[in-house]
């Protein structure tokens, strides 16, 4: 770890400092980052190991416009204040700052004079620009603003930002400009010099100013790395800026008492997905109910909805509770009826410092700002509640002014106001995308696919001036594993990025608390082995570099098609590789980009058996079958080794392509280590884009046909809505197998595993294998999710208990996982009260449940099916947009690999079949082959098929009776009346399927109905059981398909015999 | 009590695995009476599986349960695990002395897909085998 900037210089017993900042949240931070201005030695003392660790970690984010607090107090003049200097320091310091207005909502008469007088008031504040607007204005501005709202009060000077970033970005300028920050230095007394024995200290008295204080600070840690372990230092100024503890503190040198009031709010955050449904910040009028929930949009884009406001005793506890969250979601129903917590990301609280100050000239609940009386030279910025982010930068400036004018203290000339952080990638313009990537390979190495963090962004955080000293500040500083996944998938390898930077191993590294870890044990020599790992990939990446061609500068004349390849697959897990190789097995020129070094996918950590049974015949582990499917892969690109051109190349020229398409095979390369970021629509010519970041490049491929092979994440903690703690040691299933079976090590002792889901029950008999305790597994729904077979193999083998009907219903421990609330639920979810009870664990594997990955296709435009979560395709497994195909458990999730590869087979086949038409039939370069993208919409309920191309129907499959889905959704049949079918439809068609419930030897039952809805064909199968968590298959054959008429569809249905 | 054989039989109950059905299959169990059989039991019979693979599993699984063993070791110098697993099923009762003894083994690279890295674990006729290349 490298040493913090705050390190002492030995020799000396105290170290003296002009001013000491007390906590490094929003206050200390802007305030140190204004005292940098000023030729002043000035530390922060922190508790906590990073900044922002209270009320400016969780609140909304909102930079108020002013017209809340009363006129002529402090809240109001520095609010007003603060909210000018935003766009500014956003500017200087870098910070995510949207200026998006806030709208405050009236739902009734009394409301709108409550508007009136809010906005009499904030003109006395000297807000500008407010104004009330009427409910017709008011549903332009906002159109899914609720039907009940009668007008608004519009604030346009009222933004939003990352209240983190601001602190964190203050902080890093501050350390820029010469501020120390002593991190894991916990404040214990505070006392006048010269007091108790303790030497007064004239050289700091100055001009007969306080002759400073003498500070204490708590045996820590860490302490060691930042104030050469320290634990006394000396300071003229002090600044109490300590948040829910500033009362401790300025007690300890005031008499006049200071009494904090700590509030607790709650929220919920919504995914991206619905980010958009709100422009403005909704607030609802203050009533005598009280102030009411926002509903706003955050600068990352989600969608924010809270707080509430619960007085506690506790200054830290930022736990949530069922209550509160059920409160705030029902009152902001008031703004959006439509509000929906399925798309939660997770839930939060955030502590606020309300205060009760002996100082009677001060207004009750304003800040309490300044010097007590009997203090001098102590400062307070205390009971800095809302609006204390907005007005931060305003008190920062002031005090900062008259602690310099105290200390006599000239300014700096060469105090720079700019932090020197590099952009994130995700910020770049493409152009400078390209050249970043150029400059550092790992600039385009994907490591957070959700918010597009590379490598490079975080290696850079260990450069900076202040520490990475948790996980969690990686987390808030570059955006990582924030997104949907909740770090399922790049937590491991952002693991090996911190130990191969930082020099921390993943069992030694807090997740955000001192004393605390991520994980239980990691190898001894974790730290070494990762960083040969990143050093290894690095070393394949250039050797990539030279193998492959130089890109060809020969640009491809305007007006003329251009593909590289035929088809290009995009992820390299069991059904991108399978459609990869039977694609080129068609003589397709194919890509397979994956994202990871060793391609594979998710079999590569699943090394228990039970793989391969009805592909190969026989049971095996999942890098045994991986490995199975990449010899086929390779046998096919080795077998045209010589024409494999290379990836990546800006050619893709037709002369090229024209050499290609004599060649019988194509041959297959393997672009690695590369992220896929956009499909781009077919052009004219109906030729696909693929837009690629990899270490190699920034660059758009172009192909014939594209296959969506991306395969499915975790539902992630956080939607689940758990109430309680944020602790650490709770895991995705997958995360901890990664953990443990890529990199040896153990995520905890006692385990408690939240659903049956196959992953779960194979992580418990893993964990057990590897000497970990499991302590019990629960399942919500009253059977188990999971096979039989690993129910009897992975828990009764070990005794391991499994409760159904049973869910995890509050998490407890802060830092660590301490132990789980359980109750049972009723037949409707709903917890039995009185059937709880505690399951003392310290840690928590999360197995419920798989969501197709569908990102690209989402953003592409391709139709979805809000049942699988998947696109809706053909028999073919074409999507909505021609040319592009999807597979797999991007498709929708699957129990057994052996159907995702099948299904990848024929997604290649038939991608390649797509392509090569195009390629062979000269379309493309007469610009004839781009179809138009295909409206579905409708297509299920009505029943009415679509003309496809090459003389082919397209009709509709239905989940009838007892069936939650079917796929294909839609089947492309030969036309009835001597049309010919396209090669593609030869075969037999598979449907898949789920039952909705369990039905014991029911008949599987497809019936081609006609216009009437008359059966003009039928299938059936009898099968000995059907279970949701089994997929079901129905073959059905050529006559069946031929038999479906115009106007008609295919319905599926369960019948059970009587 | 009538003594003898009779008394000594006794009825065990599994849920098949073989399928989602998950039959309830009772087994009635009685002690081996082969010589050099002692201690050991022998499947009489089963009754309540829905077909025959349940009667099999269930008898087996009376007798003789087995499993497969899957495992990961370090391999010196590397980050990532190798990971193994046993070439056919072992007894039940031995998978933890199994997984001791391949939590003992110190593998150096490289190791190929297929190799045995451990003969005959604990007696029981299986190798164990790496599952991957660590080159």
């Amino acid at each position: 770890m490298r040493v913090g900037p705050g390190s002492a210089e030995r020799g000396d017993l105290v170290q003296r400092f002009d001013v000491a900042i007390i906590g490094a949240g929003v206050a200390g931070a802007c305030l140190a980052r204004e005292l940098a201005r000023y030729q002043l030695d000035v530390v922060v003392l922190e508790a906590g190991i990073d900044v922002a660790n209270g009320a400016t970690r969780a609140n909304s984010g909102i930079v108020h416009a002013g017209f809340d607090p009363h006129p002529g107090t402090r809240k109001a003049r520095y609010n007003v204040a603060g909210s000018a200097l935003f766009p500014q320091w956003a500017s200087e310091l870098g910070f995510p700052y949207v200026n998006n207005g806030s709208l405050v909502l009236a739902f009734s008469q009394d409301e709108l004079e409550a508007l009136e007088g809010l906005r009499e008031r904030g003109h006395r504040n000297g807000v500008r620009g407010l104004r009330l607007i009427d409910a017709q204005e008011l549903r332009e501005l906002e159109s899914n603003v609720s039907p009940e709202a009668v007008g608004a009060l519009c604030a346009p000077t009222g933004a939003i930002c990352d209240p983190y970033q601001l602190c964190w970005r203050a902080a890093e300028n501050a350390a820029d400009n010469g501020v120390k920050f002593w991190f894991d230095a916990r404040v214990v007394e505070v006392r006048p010099a010269g007091q108790d024995g303790g030497q007064p200290t004239p050289e700091l008295a100055g001009q007969d100013a306080s002759p400073g204080y003498c500070i204490h600070l708590a045996t820590a840690a860490a302490d060691a790395r930042f104030c050469g372990g320290q634990r006394e230092l000396r300071a003229t100024c002090v600044v109490n800026c300590a948040g829910t503890h500033a009362g401790e503190i300025h007690n300890m040198v005031s008499g006049v008492q200071l009494e904090i009031t700590p509030r607790r709010g709650e929220y919920c955050l919504m995914d991206t997905d619905v980010g958009g449904l709100f422009g403005h910040t909704m607030f609802q009028a203050p009533t005598a109910m009280g102030k009411g929930v926002l509903i706003t949009p955050t600068v990352h884009g989600n969608l924010l909805v809270g707080p509430n406001a619960c007085p506690q005793q506790d200054p830290d506890d930022t736990s949530t509770t069922a209550q509160g969250l059920a409160e705030i979601v029902a009152k902001a129903r008031r703004t959006f009826p439509g509000l929906s917590t399925k798309p939660l990301i997770t839930n939060f609280a955030g502590v606020r410092a309300g205060s009760r100050y002996q100082d009677l000239a001060l207004e009750p609940g304003d800040f309490v700002i300044g010097q007590p009386a009997d203090a001098p030279g102590f400062f307070d910025v205390a009971g800095f509640e809302s609006p204390g982010l907005t007005s931060a930068p305003a008190v920062a400036q002031d005090l900062a002014a008259q602690i310099a004018g105290l200390l006599g203290a000239q300014p700096k000339a060469d105090f720079n106001p700019r932090t020197a952080i590099p952009r994130m990638f995700s910020q770049l313009a493409p152009e400078e995308q390209a050249a970043a990537v150029e400059a550092d390979p790992r600039a385009g190495r994907m490591l957070c696919r959700c918010n597009s963090v590379t490598q490079a962004d975080i290696a850079a955080l260990f450069s900076t001036r202040l520490p990475v000293l948790c996980m969690d500040a990686i987390k808030w500083r570059a955006n990582a594993m924030m997104g949907r996944c909740h770090g399922g998938f790049c937590m491991p390898e952002i693991s090996k990025t911190v130990a191969a930077w930082g020099g921390v191993a993943p069992d030694d590294f807090p997740k955000r608390w001192p004393q605390e870890s991520l994980l239980a044990q990691a190898p001894d020599d974790y730290c070494q082995l990762a960083a040969e790992s990143v050093a290894e990939d690095v070393q394949r990446r250039v050797q990539h570099d030279e193998a492959s061609c130089p890109a060809d500068e020969a640009s491809c004349p305007a007006g003329e098609p251009r593909w590289d390849y035929d088809v290009v697959c995009i992820g390299g897990g069991a059904a991108g590789i399978a459609a990869a190789t039977a694609a080129a097995k068609e003589g397709a020129r194919v890509a397979l980009v994956d994202r990871e070094s060793n391609q594979g996918g998710i079999l590569k950590q699943c090394i228990h058996n039970g793989f391969g049974l009805h592909r190969f015949g026989v049971e095996l582990t999942g890098p045994e079958y991986a490995s199975r499917e990449l010899a086929a892969l390779s046998a096919v690109a080795s077998s045209t080794a010589d024409q494999a051109v290379p990836a990546f190349t800006e050619s893709g020229s037709k002369g090229a392509s024209d050499a290609q398409a004599h060649t019988p095979f194509g041959g297959v390369t393997i672009i690695p280590q590369t992220s896929v970021m956009e499909i781009i629509p077919p052009d004219q010519y109906g030729i696909l884009g693929v837009s690629c970041v990899g270490p190699r490049g920034v660059a758009t491929l172009h192909a014939g046909a594209v296959v969506i092979s991306t395969g499915s994440r975790e539902r992630g903690a956080g939607a689940l809505n758990t109430p309680g703690t944020r602790p650490a040691g709770v895991f995705s299933a997958g995360s901890a197998q990664n953990y443990m079976n890529l990199q040896g090590c153990l995520p905890g002792k006692k385990v408690a595993i939240l659903g049956s889901g196959d992953i779960g029950l194979i992580m418990a008999r893993r964990l057990t294998f590897a000497g970990a305790q499991v302590v019990g597994v629960f399942e919500i729904n009253p059977e188990p999710s999971g096979l039989r077979r690993n129910i009897v193999q992975c828990l009764e083998d070990f005794d391991i208990p499994l409760f159904t009907s049973t869910t995890v219903t509050e998490i407890h421990g802060s830092p660590r996982l301490t132990g789980v609330t359980v109750s049972q639920v009723d037949a409707s979810y709903v917890p039995i009260p009185g059937s709880q009870r505690l399951v003392p664990c310290d840690t928590l594997l999360l197995s419920v449940g798989l969501i197709p990955e569908n990102a690209l296709a989402q953003a592409a435009g391709i139709q979805m099916d809000p049942v699988t979560g998947g696109a809706v395709v053909t028999s073919h497994f074409e999507t909505s947009i021609p040319g592009v195909f999807a597979c797999g458990n991007a498709l929708h999730i699957h129990d057994l690999v052996d159907f995702v590869s099948d299904e990848g087979d024929q997604a290649g086949r038939n991608a390649a079949l797509h392509a090569l038409r195009g390629r062979g039939s000269g379309a493309w370069e007469r610009g004839t082959s781009g179809r138009e993208a295909q409206d579905w919409s409708g297509c299920p309920d009505q029943d009415s098929p679509k003309r496809a191309a090459q003389d082919a129907l397209i009709i509709p499959t239905r989940a009838g009776r007892g069936v939650r889905y079917v796929v294909p959704q839609r089947l492309v049949v030969p036309e009835a009346a001597g049309g010919q079918a396209p090669e593609r439809a030869d075969g037999p068609v598979t449907l898949r399927l789920r039952t909705l419930r369990a039905f014991q030897r029911p008949l599987l039952v497809a019936q081609a109905l006609d216009q009437e809805g008359r059966q003009v064909a039928r299938k059936a199968k009898r099968v000995m059981v059907a279970v949701p968590a089994q997929m079901q298959s129905l073959a059905l054959d050529k006559e069946f398909l031929r038999a479906a008429q115009e106007g008609g569809a295919v319905r599926i249905e369960v019948e059970v015999a009587q | 009590m009538s003594g003898g054989w009779e008394a000594a039989e006794f009825v065990r109950e599994y849920t098949c695995i073989c399928c989602p059905l998950g039959c309830s299959v009772q087994v009635r169990l009685a002690p081996a009476k082969g010589p050099g059989q002692e201690g050991c039991l022998e499947a009489l019979s089963a009754t309540g599986a829905t077909c025959k693979r349940g009667v099999d599993y269930a008898m087996a699984e009376a007798v003789s349960p087995v499993r497969m063993v899957t495992a990961a070791v370090p391999v010196e110098g590397r980050l990532e695990p190798l990971s193994v697993k046993t070439s056919q099923p072992v007894p039940k009762d031995l998978i933890r002395p199994v997984l001791e003894d391949i939590a003992a083994l110190r593998l150096r690279p490289p190791v190929i897909e297929g190799a045995v890295v451990l003969r005959d674990v604990r007696s029981t006729g299986a190798d164990v085998v790496a599952t991957k290349s660590v080159v």
